[in-house]
């Protein structure tokens, strides 16, 4: 297993924005957005991370590009020459250039478009800033491009007003796809589309990733899209990975974490006969700015005791590759989603 | 008279259009729908279908330049009266009364819906005041009584909060307790659980249940979500471009499916228990949903439909399949 290519790996990866108050600005606070976070990706694979909102998953995916500076940790990726560098104290230059083999696409397909350019110039953008292709080889790339994600050729000169959501997201496709990248962070690609379009897009997705050999880090927080795209899961609470794992290990054999559980008893199925033996969470989740002493997952986990308030669990391998952060992960038997054929 | 006697609102043919500077929009498009009293009726659609408008033109809330343009919403009264809406002027006596008092609503985003300048406590008594002869005192102990049964803890001092001093799913069980106060027959829900997270989702589709039973009041969720249907509904409306497509009850809707968009909807869906390992493709329905402006003849989803033959270039009508069961598609004639 050693020698598996892992194309990125974040440690222990942190990001506090400070809180400001009165009239010198002074910091009151910190909200931990990103409150050391662990993970890795193998080449080629879909990880999907998910979480409730405010858990911190998109903060954590900008950071990776550096959109937003982490305050701490280590983000290394491996270049397609087999280099590994760490991001996180790049120069920015250098970090100009790997931002071509790393691409992001967004989830509101409305707000991520420039409204004054054509689909000709968002998608040339890119390809543009990396000197990959100008004139008449840059417009031919594009039309590839735009038929690689089911949009036509003369869609070209049309600006972002002329399509619908669905459409829109194609072209955030598109761009992210124009400078050849490896690794993609989906920022919650479908959660702005319907049911029908959300299909259409999915399957796109996937079969990019067969035909490019992508590897996506596939942010969202509706945990059936998740279990759809995704090889391994990663499961976020507080800033923090709680649960990281195959996906079929995670949903249907054995969730190890209490918070695991609890999520993916609420999902709603879409399965009227299916009587579901809920598991309701107490309460909502707690603010980041003052999280919970010990486990942050205790005040509202069913198991806990004196030790998960005590003391903050750390994520460990409890055996293939699958990492828990919960003192009892060991001793508790949790029940993932049931399966009917 | 006797099938009567479990209609609370019975809406006939009803057509709501927006008369806007580029033309007209279709919302609602000639909706037939019975709601019975005490029994939950989910409404699933993409956006766009013209499912919220339905809502508000029950409530009688259609904002210029929409109006209905045809159609009856019967409202049976508990004398046995029964009363036009559609027909009434939404400013009128009548209409204010049923508003709040027989008929509430719960919005989608309970920041936009509540009012960030007074405290909730206001704005739920305010709501029973309006509807009962009671004084401020009684009506806040009846406040705090509603909320405590929307289950927000210490409501004696939360009452005196602001919106935003609450939580999202926080926000929405005062929405509740606010629609909920008057006791009224009909609760129409539109996507009141898509701004939330699974987990005070399913929070709340529990709270909406159990109060729904206590209460024995009928209920209208909206929604696009096939899943929330599946947990809380007793029977389906499909709405595809302003239309109710098939009617059903909510098990019929997923163990048999007729129409063909119902169909493709379902398939579309990534399903958690389907499977494991195996990633299924999902199928998709081709195309967009059509330029709202346009009108289209014939069967309103011939253009997406995978079943397309000659007479669909007539608009098929409701057809019964069977008892409780009907479908707006020609394949069933």
């Amino acid at each position: 297993m050693a020698t598996e290519s892992l194309i990125l790996e974040v440690q222990n990866l942190k990001k506090y924005f400070p809180m400001a108050r009165g009239f010198f600005r002074k910091t009151v606070g910190y909200v931990k957005a990103v409150d050391g976070a662990s993970f890795f990706i193998r080449e080629g694979e879909t990880l999907g991370l998910v979480g409730e909102s405010g858990c911190g998953k998109t903060t954590l995916g900008r950071c990776i590009l550096r959109l937003i500076e982490p305050t701490e940790g280590e983000v290394w990726f491996q270049r397609s020459n087999g280099e590994k560098i760490e991001l996180t104290k790049l120069h920015p230059e250098a970090l100009k250039n790997l931002r071509r083999e790393i691409r992001m696409i967004f989830q509101d397909p409305y707000a991520s478009l420039d409204p004054r350019l054509t689909v000709m110039e968002i998608v040339g953008e890119p390809m543009k800033i990396h000197g990959m292709a100008k004139g008449r080889e840059l417009e031919d790339r594009v039309k590839r491009l735009l038929e690689v994600v089911g949009l036509k050729a003369q869609h070209m000169r049309r600006y972002p007003y002329e399509f619908s959501g669905g459409q829109r997201q194609r072209i955030g496709i598109a761009r992210a796809l124009a400078s050849d990248p490896r690794l993609i962070i989906a920022d919650e690609p479908v959660s702005a589309l319907d049911v029908s379009v959300q299909a259409q897009v999915l399957n796109l997705l996937e079969e990019l990733q067969e035909e490019l050999h992508l590897t996506y880090l596939f942010i969202s927080h509706d945990l059936s899209v998740v279990q759809h795209v995704s090889d391994r899961v990663a499961v976020m609470y507080l800033g923090k990975i709680v649960e990281l794992g195959n996906a079929t290990t995670v949903y249907y054999a054995a969730p190890k974490h209490p918070y695991t559980e609890a999520l993916l008893s609420a999902i709603p199925q879409a399965d009227p006969q299916r009587k579901l033996k809920r598991i309701l969470l107490k309460g909502d989740v707690p603010s980041p700015i003052q999280s919970p002493p010990g486990c942050k997952f205790h005040p509202r986990c069913r198991y806990a005791d004196t030790l998960c308030s005590q003391e903050e669990p750390t994520l460990k391998d409890v055996g293939d590759h699958h990492y828990v952060a919960c003192h009892y992960a060991e001793q508790l038997h949790l029940e993932g989603v049931e399966l009917y054929d | 008279m006797t099938e009567r006697e479990d209609v609370l609102v019975q809406i006939e043919d009803l057509r709501a259009y927006f008369y806007t500077d580029d033309g007209i929009v279709r919302a609602v498009d000639g909706v037939h729908l019975e709601i019975k009293a005490g029994k939950i009726l989910g409404i699933i659609g993409e956006t766009g279908c013209g499912k919220t408008v339905l809502a508000l033109s029950l409530m009688r809330l259609i904002p210029p330049p929409g109006r209905i343009i045809h159609g009856n919403i019967f409202y049976y009264r508990e004398n046995g009266k029964k009363i036009d809406l559609a027909e009434l002027p939404p400013k009128g006596i009548i209409m204010r009364e049923i508003r709040g008092k027989h008929i509430s609503m719960i919005f989608q985003e309970p920041m936009v819906s509540l009012n960030p300048v007074y405290t909730i406590g206001e704005q739920i008594i305010e709501n029973i005041v309006t509807h009962q002869k009671m004084a401020w005192k009684d009506a806040k102990m009846l406040a705090i009584r509603m909320l405590e049964q929307v289950g927000i803890p210490e409501p004696a001092k939360r009452i005196d909060d602001y919106p935003h001093q609450l939580s999202g799913g926080m926000r929405q069980r005062a929405m509740i307790a606010m629609a909920l106060v008057c006791n009224p027959k009909l609760l129409i829900a539109d996507e009141p659980t898509t701004a939330l997270d699974v987990t005070v989702q399913a929070q709340v589709l529990e709270l909406l249940k159990d109060l729904q039973q206590k209460m024995g009041m009928a209920v209208i969720i909206i929604t696009h979500n096939l899943g929330v249907v599946a947990e809380i509904a007793d029977y389906v409306g499909v709405m595809y471009l302003g239309r109710i497509m098939e009617h059903t009850s909510v098990c019929d809707l997923f163990s048999n499916p007729l129409h063909p968009y119902t169909q493709a909807l379902l398939k579309s869906m990534p399903c958690l228990t389907a499977q494991a390992g195996c990633r299924r493709k999902l199928e998709i329905i081709k195309g967009d949903i059509p330029d709202p402006y346009a009108k289209i003849e014939g069967c309103l989803f011939a253009s997406r439909c995978s079943h397309f033959q000659d007479a669909c270039r007539e608009d098929p009508p409701l057809i019964e399949v069977e008892s409780g069961h009907q479908v707006r598609c020609w394949l069933y004639k």
